[in-house]
């Protein structure tokens, strides 16, 4: 059964609150007549946000907004597990602050990491981060197991240069910007540390 | 797998005997695991083989005994060793 709202002479966010407050309901169908322009409009916004169609009927002035949830296939939203992420590390160590602590953090950051099936599909090493992957060893045999775990690590090549220890790499592909920023559009989300 | 991991009072004392073991052991630096609640959240975590080397040497430390406390992991629990 369609049920029908009649927000007609509504000002402006009125017609949109009758509608979220349908949805909150978690009905099917329903239309909402309004008579202007504007109204349409915020109310295809709202039904695109909350995965709503919606079908227009002109009748006369007014207007008939069909709203339609849809199908749940659709609907359905990505777990925090089926995420993808990123993790990129711009320092030695975790934060600013003292180094030896921050490298600490390091290497119980990656301990964790490697305690659980949820890991990054890309752990980035940039400027000063990809010191890490030469010298923390700690952090090496971490990111090892990762890696076989199926993280892809990808080190700035530019930077391994520029700090001379290009040589001393001991996990990790030598990397560009194209590939570093290609990884970061790639997934759900990017975590710098 | 059975292992020991060593809990701190203050992160200081954590900082202060993994710069000093890290010199002689094979050592892994980790969160406080959950089942240990007590103490700050760095913890080390090191093999049965070294148990007896670590132990001594941490009797000999220049930090405080009441400031880290040693856990044998064994069977899936973790038992303070006094």
């Amino acid at each position: 059964m369609n049920k029908i709202i009649d927000a007609r002479g509504k000002n402006c966010p009125i017609p949109v609150i009758m509608a979220k407050k349908e949805i909150d309901s978690n009905i099917d169908f329903f239309t909402l007549l309004v008579d202007n322009e504007t109204a349409v409009e915020n109310l295809k916004r709202l039904a695109n946000n909350s995965d709503y169609e919606t079908k227009i009927v002109e009748d006369n002035s007014d207007f008939k907004v069909e709203f339609t949830r849809e199908a749940s296939a659709d609907r359905e939203t990505k777990k925090d597990s089926d995420k993808t992420w990123a993790v990129f590390v711009g320092r030695e160590g975790i934060g600013d602050g003292d180094i030896e602590l921050g490298s600490s953090l390091l290497k119980m950051f990656f301990y964790t990491l490697t305690q659980d099936e949820n890991i990054p599909s890309y752990i980035l090493f940039m400027n000063d981060g990809v010191k890490a992957t030469t010298n923390n060893d700690q952090v090496i045999e971490q990111l090892i197991t990762l890696s076989e775990m199926g993280a892809v690590i990808l080190v700035c090549g530019t930077c391994l240069n520029y700090y001379n220890i290009t040589d001393k790499l001991k996990i990790g592909t030598v990397s560009n910007m194209y590939d570093i920023v290609n990884a970061m559009k790639a997934v759900d989300k990017v975590i710098t540390l | 797998m059975e292992h020991y991991v060593i809990t701190f009072e203050s992160t200081h004392a954590a900082i202060t005997i993994e710069r000093a073991l890290k010199k002689t052991f094979k050592i892994t630096i980790l969160p406080t695991p959950r089942e240990i609640s007590h103490g700050c959240g760095i913890a080390i975590r090191f093999s049965s083989e070294d148990f007896e080397s670590i132990f001594q040497q941490l009797q000999t430390s220049p930090i405080d005994k009441n400031m880290f406390s040693i856990y044998h992991f064994l069977n899936g629990n973790y038992k303070e060793i006094d």
